[in-house]
């Protein structure tokens, strides 16, 4: 309950600052909390399950999204109240639904807000929506996926700069999944001032630096040193990361909303559970990791017409 | 010989004459034609009157007559004082002591003496209402007549004549003066009251020494404006209240203030009494751009003739303030010194008073104040029955003008000047409607089919009301409107209009009302009542305006364009409305005087307060008194108090007592003396008060930053202290006033913005001793402007409770408040003995990790007792405010809200065992900690009024609302993105079930596949090359069949096909490897359909080959 307040506090403003987010972490948070990795915590849960967006356009603040009653992928039929929402229109949505037959119940989370599900027909989802006033999306995870920016299309965005004079600078190093001192080729760098906010650019050339946002930076050094972190087990369904490289929040997000679901944290991988196999590979793609479903050699192979008629 | 001399030295003069007046028109001053005078006429003159150029003859006029002092003595007395008795052959006084109004006491200027000045073109606007105060001639008998038009219509005044008439008539005007007596209409030919020689010289003309005394401000400011030398900084004390405006201004207030004014209770088109065509003229007088202010009006008779037709009956104050369209007819030229001459420099750089016509006033009559201003002009002729103002004036005064030179009559013309006596008498004897009572202006103007004010006007208009009407403070405090840049910010920031940079919140708050005005004020008939009614949110609808009136009047300040009490001017580069007749058009003084008295019954009836207005010496500018009350300090003074507040140690947003801003603000301006001379002239007449309150204005919308003597941008940097796991950590915390930028940036220091006016804390690390002690000053320049962050050295820093977290740095240690202190290692022992003596108990201090070297920290400091602090500490000091701090819940932006789910807990400091605290009038307690105890009254949502002592606090508690619908554009992103397919690396064609449904996608070099994005369902992916070998992949589990295609497609569509058609083929013919991404799953029936699709592309190429041949 205490984190609906947060969600409450957020959807009433509908922006601010990472600072006043933490500020008003602090305010909530029972004492002897370590404040950092709560705020942190939230932030995650928040931007996965599509209440709010963190940093957005590499700002340090944050931003409530809109209200959706998204449908899930993986379980047609059933949704989740996503963004921003009041005690008020909680009240709506369950009345609503009640009234249209469709089944509403909450389920609590220590680490973040409840989580709002409704289960009935999608047309009776729709009619729910609209008398609260919200918007219904069918498949809302990949109505996200359409909005991916793939990481290989931000980094020949990115200008190129130099490195920062006086700013220490430290690389990502996947063997050790850590920061090295020092620049190295194809790699995230974090570049630091001596007071002040840390900066991650992308070294992709002797000296020359692209800035990225730091989750980004550090799968487009994947991506270009062919370093797989994502990986999708097609009957599981289940896609797995490196819980020391999470991918970007926009694809969490649309990993967690194919079934209303957090990412779980299991044996250092971070798993998303019921992920259809065609946006796993959607997601796979867009953050630079090979397909997850047919190897590249075998495509190859098939193209120089030696599995000529078969199947690849 | 004697004779051909005289006859040459005569030749010689009047060659001379004209010269120099062809000299004085051409170098843009006044130009002066004398006239012969008869025996007669000298005999009337003045004593010593000889016909100067215009630039010295108010030089000797003084020397003839009480000019502006004595002239503005009769100004706001009752007529009976304000007119010399008829029988003592007294013009009414009004004529001759405004020359701003283009009135000329006869003993100014010789009888005979025909004076032409050329004026800016601005001052036609000094012109008399020529329905008031109908043009007379001067320099013969008829000249102290007025010049009333046919039909009762007021002829043109000579400004406006002037004005509209090109150089070439000026001069031909100018010749004719010179041949002959000034020429009269025949309408003209009524005697002329006693002129200003006989006022001049009748002992009972003279003013009363009441009258004098009424006058004395006037009388000041009028000899200030002749000998005193310019003001440093004219623009603050040529419009403070309740002085009144120096100078001409004075004088011609005075003549405009024995206006008779009427007024309907409900005001139709404006009326405006002369002291209302006062403020014009100065608004219109201290206007110097001559040239642009010609530029605007019509050249030709004709045209002036055709606006006053065009156009509704002028107003009277339209009429009196002399734009050219409104005041039609003119009679004759004459030399008047300006009172903008007369008011300095600044007033007198650009401003060239065209005073061409001496209005005759109404009869010298104790009712004359009662006489309605239609009724008070002269009629046309004696026998004509007194029209209505309203009257078109347009053909009559065509005919005038055409006819000007011919229609006058002979000078001595005794029975036409009998008979306009007369007919004014008659028309003085007329009684006039009275002015409406207050008591009228203070009820809503109702209007069912009036639509309420725009969304951003009712914003600004609820951030007026809230941060000023409703502002916390005593019920015995008086409310000011201080209305500044800055507060403007601040009030739109407490209402949660967002965080605007001063100058921006000044050009959105000035757009909303202009909007406002010409959309909703402006097209209706009533103009202004509209606003006199309460909206929706039961505030009054006028306050937002009534603020710009008060910005308008904060930034009246001598420029290059205007001079400094140029009030109007002001207010229309506010509104964009344009000046029509002196004033914004639409814009009536009694209605903004109506809205004024609205404003205050409605603070006096539903909240109990007082708004402070004018006082009853309020002098000459009775309409523009109103906005000046509330800005005892202007612009020029304004900026100067953030050192101020920086040299007094205040806190940014702070609320500090009047009494003791009053205390360092007399400390500061005798160290300092930053005010300019009008400022501490407020500051040491009764407007103190006023002052006070705006500075307290000031400081709580003050965000800490000031800009230092290299122009740099300035922002303080607190210390701030916070637990993690219980160690307490310090940090850097730097304000962020609204014009500094998102990210700091100096190559060092890098922060972003944090809470709203602040940025993000920085760390202090062990390291940053030396800095603490010696103070530190960051330097960025973004976008080339120059912002610095500074925190200055210390010995010992003081940290008082906080909205945040934890405390922070303060000016003191807040008696009965939980803070901490820092001090250096020296300083320990001094500092641990002092603080458990201010606190009763034992305090040590602290060692957290990470502590600067060579400082010591003590927590949980709560002083319970005043001491004086030891040497090196007095940064210590206990201070005893009364302040309410919020601590914890959920806080809604700067606003004073919070949310209903997270109300606050209110911390008092400083308060003492006498005190009581209340919460909506109800008391509550507070207990040990200095904690009220709301009992659950701030999780009501609403508004509560917290009081502790003398400290009121408004808080509001509001339950959540969704802030955000949906963001624009989401409904257009997806636009050509219905469908997104992750294939592997290399070149593919995506296939629909539809033939024609074809999209194309490569990977880049950089990626480890490729995204396909099309607007259809993707059934088929299909890479193939030159060489041999194809794949084809599957999307689907199942695949559709291809569409059929029409039995006789149509070219164009067979053309589009050939896109699907084609790759299906081809990678048909080259014996592709079949798959699917979804792993090895592979069925034969797929095989089945891909033919089908293979048949269908056939069948196309089949028909395109057809039809190409």
């Amino acid at each position: 309950m205490t984190w609906d307040v947060l969600l409450h506090w957020m959807t009433h403003l509908g922006e601010g600052s990472w600072e006043g987010f933490k500020d008003a972490v602090a305010r909530l948070a029972p004492q002897d909390e370590e404040l950092d990795d709560l705020a942190v915590g939230l932030r995650v849960h928040l931007s996965d399950m599509g209440h709010a967006e963190f940093f957005v356009g590499g700002s340090r603040r944050w931003r409530v999204l809109p209200p959706v009653l998204a449908g899930l992928a993986a379980r047609p039929g059933a949704a989740v109240l996503c963004g921003g929402r009041t005690p008020q229109s909680r009240s709506a949505l369950a009345a609503a639904a009640e009234a249209a037959g469709s089944l509403v119940w909450s389920e609590d989370a220590a680490d973040g807000p409840t989580t709002v599900r409704v289960q009935g027909e999608p047309a009776a989802l729709a009619r729910v929506a609209s008398a609260v006033g919200v918007r219904f999306v069918s498949d809302y995870a990949a109505a996200l996926f359409r909005q991916l920016m793939p990481v290989y299309e931000l980094l020949e965005r990115a200008p190129e700069e130099s490195a920062p004079t006086n700013w220490s600078l430290r690389s990502f190093d996947f063997e050790t999944m850590s920061l090295v001192d020092g620049p190295r080729p194809n790699s995230a760098c974090e570049c630091s001032p001596r007071r002040g906010l840390p900066r991650w650019y992308v070294h992709t050339r002797r000296g020359k630096l692209r800035p990225m946002a730091k989750r980004e930076a550090i799968y487009t050094a994947a991506m270009l040193q062919r370093v797989t972190l994502l990986r999708y087990d097609v009957e599981s369904r289940r896609l797995s990361a490196p819980v020391k490289v999470p991918p970007p929040e926009l694809y969490s997000r649309a990993a967690c909303l194919c079934a209303g679901r957090r990412g779980r944290v299991e044996g250092g991988l971070i798993v998303f559970e019921e992920v259809p196999s065609g946006m796993a590979a959607v997601l796979c793609v867009a953050v630079g990791q090979p397909h997850p479903c047919v190897a590249h050699s075998v495509l190859q192979a098939s193209k120089t017409g030696d599995h000529r008629g078969q199947p690849v | 010989m004697r004779s051909f001399l005289q006859a040459l030295r005569k030749k010689l003069t009047d060659v001379m004459r004209r010269l120099r007046a062809l000299a004085l028109r051409f170098a843009g001053r006044p130009q002066v034609v004398e006239e012969k005078r008869s025996p007669s006429e000298n005999a009337l003159a003045a004593p010593t009157a000889p016909a100067q150029p215009a630039a010295n003859a108010e030089i000797e006029l003084a020397g003839v007559q009480p000019t502006g002092p004595a002239v503005s003595s009769a100004t706001d007395d009752a007529s009976a004082q304000r007119y010399a008795p008829e029988g003592g052959a007294a013009i009414p006084l009004e004529a001759e002591k405004s020359p701003s109004a283009g009135v000329q006491p006869a003993t100014d200027i010789a009888p005979g003496v025909a004076v032409i000045e050329r004026e800016r073109a601005g001052t036609e606007d000094e012109a008399p209402p020529a329905e008031q105060s109908p043009p007379r001639e001067i320099g013969s008998d008829a000249s102290a007549e007025p010049v009333p038009a046919p039909g009762g219509r007021p002829v043109q005044t000579q400004s406006s004549m002037d004005v509209g008439l090109d150089s070439r008539a000026r001069e031909r005007i100018a010749q004719e003066a010179c041949a002959e007596p000034a020429p009269v209409l025949q309408s003209d030919a009524v005697e002329s009251p006693p002129g200003e020689v006989e006022w001049a010289a009748s002992p009972e003309s003279q003013p009363t020494p009441e009258a004098a005394e009424r006058q004395l401000p006037a009388q000041r400011a009028s000899e200030e404006g002749v000998t005193s030398p310019p003001c440093e900084e004219p623009g603050v004390d040529a419009g403070t209240v309740p002085s009144p405006v120096a100078g001409a201004d004075g004088e011609a207030t005075a003549a405009a203030e024995i206006e008779p004014q009427t007024k309907p209770v409900a005001p139709g088109p404006a009326e405006l009494s002369s002291a209302d065509a006062l403020e014009a003229e100065e608004a219109a007088a201290s206007d110097a751009v001559p040239v642009a202010q010609a530029a605007e009006m019509p050249t030709h008779p004709v045209e002036q003739l055709s606006a006053a037709t065009t156009e509704p009956p002028p107003s009277e104050h339209e009429a009196a303030a002399p734009g050219p369209p409104e005041t039609p007819s003119a009679t004759a030229l004459e030399v008047t010194q300006t009172p903008a001459e007369n008011a300095g420099p600044e007033l007198a750089a650009g401003h060239e008073g065209v005073s061409a016509v001496v209005p005759a006033p109404p009869a010298p009559t104790p009712e004359a104040e009662l006489v309605p201003p239609a009724a008070a002009s002269t009629p046309a002729e004696p026998e004509a029955p007194i029209e209505s103002p309203s009257a078109p004036p347009a053909e009559v005064v065509e005919l005038e003008q055409r006819e000007w030179p011919e229609a006058r009559p002979a000078a001595g013309d005794a029975s036409a000047r009998d008979a306009a006596r007369a007919a004014r008498r008659r028309a003085q004897d007329r009684p006039r409607p009275s002015r409406p009572s207050p008591e009228s202006y203070e009820q809503p103007f109702v209007d069912p089919g009036l639509r309420p004010p725009s969304d951003e006007y009712a914003l600004w208009n609820e951030a007026v009301v809230q941060h000023f009407v409703l502002a916390d403070a005593s019920e015995n405090e008086e409310i000011y409107l201080a209305i500044t840049p800055r507060v403007l910010a601040g009030a739109l920031a407490e209402v949660g209009g967002g965080i605007l940079a001063p100058d921006d919140a000044q050009v959105n708050f000035a757009d909303a009302v202009s909007k406002m005005y010409h959309t909703r004020v402006l097209p209706h008939s009533r103009k202004l009542q509209v606003l006199r009614r309460c909206g929706r949110d039961g505030l009054p609808e006028c306050a937002a305006f009534l603020a710009l009136s008060v910005l308008a009047a904060y930034r009246m300040h001598t420029d290059e364009g205007m001079a400094a009490n140029a009030y109007y001017k002001r207010l229309d580069e506010l509104l964009h409305c344009g000046l029509s007749g002196g004033l914004p058009r639409g814009f009536d003084q009694d209605e903004f005087e109506g809205l004024w008295l609205f404003l205050r019954a409605w603070l006096d009836r539903e909240h109990g307060r007082q708004m402070a207005m004018p006082g009853p010496d309020v002098g000459l500018r009775r309409y523009v008194a109103f906005p000046l009350t509330h800005v005892p300090l202007r612009q020029v003074d304004i900026e100067r108090l953030p050192d101020f507040f920086d040299w007094a140690g205040y806190e940014a947003g702070q609320r500090v007592p009047l009494e003791r801003i009053d205390a360092d603000l007399s400390k500061w301006a005798r160290v300092r003396g930053a005010f300019t001379n009008a400022g501490m002239d407020a500051l040491a007449d009764e407007r103190r008060r006023a002052v006070l309150a705006q500075i307290a204005h000031e400081l709580e919308c003050w965000d800490g930053s000031h800009t230092d003597t290299q122009g740099r941008r300035t922002a303080p940097v607190e210390v701030f202290l916070h637990w993690e796991r219980r160690i307490p950590l310090l940090a850097y915390l730097p304000r962020r006033p609204a014009a500094f930028p998102t990210v700091f940036d100096d190559g060092v220091h890098v922060f972003d913005a944090g809470l709203d006016g602040w940025y993000e804390p920085l760390p202090i690390g062990v390291e940053d001793g030396p800095e603490l002690v010696s103070g530190f000053s960051w330097e960025a320049a973004p976008n080339g402007i120059r912002i610095v962050l500074r925190r200055a050295g210390a010995s010992a820093i003081a940290m008082a409770p906080s909205e945040f977290a934890g405390p922070i740095s303060h000016n003191g240690l807040l008696l009965g408040a939980l803070g901490a202190a820092l001090c250096r290692d020296a300083l320990v022992l001094p500092a641990q003995k002092y603080l458990e003596s201010v606190m009763g108990k034992r305090c040590a201090p602290v060692q957290p990790p990470n502590m600067p070297a060579g400082w010591a920290l003590f927590t949980g400091v709560n002083p319970v007792r005043r001491l004086p602090p030891p040497d090196g500490l007095e940064a210590l000091e206990i201070v005893t405010n009364l302040e309410i701090i919020p601590q914890g819940g959920l806080r809604l932006g700067r606003r004073w809200a919070w949310l209903a789910e997270a109300p606050p807990k209110l911390l008092v400091a400083g308060f003492g065992p006498g005190e009581s605290a209340a919460i909506d009038g109800e008391r509550v307690e507070v207990d040990d900690g200095g904690v009220i105890r709301d009992e659950g009254r701030l999780t009501r949502p609403g508004v509560h009024v917290v009081e502790v002592g003398r400290v009121l606090r408004r808080l509001e508690v509001v339950d959540p609302e969704i802030a955000v619908a949906d963001f624009p554009g989401a409904a257009t992103a997806d636009v050509g993105r219905r469908h997104v397919a992750a294939l592997p690396c290399g070149s593919w064609t995506v296939i629909g079930s539809h033939p024609g449904d074809a999209a194309h996608s490569v990977s880049r070099s950089w990626g480890q596949g490729a995204l396909a994005y099309c607007p259809f369902d993707p059934v088929w992916a299909l890479s193939y090359g030159y060489g041999r070998g194809a794949v084809v992949l599957c999307l689907v589990e199942q695949p559709p069949p291809p569409d059929r295609l029409p039995r006789i497609p149509a070219a164009r569509l067979l053309r589009s096909m050939r896109a699907w058609a084609e790759p299906i083929y081809n990678a048909n013919i080259r014996r592709p490897a079949f798959g699917s991404p979804w792993g090895s799953v592979y069925r034969p029936d797929t095989r089945a359909v891909w033919a089908d699709y293979v048949r269908t592309a056939r069948e196309i190429k089949r028909k395109l080959r057809a039809q190409r041949r």
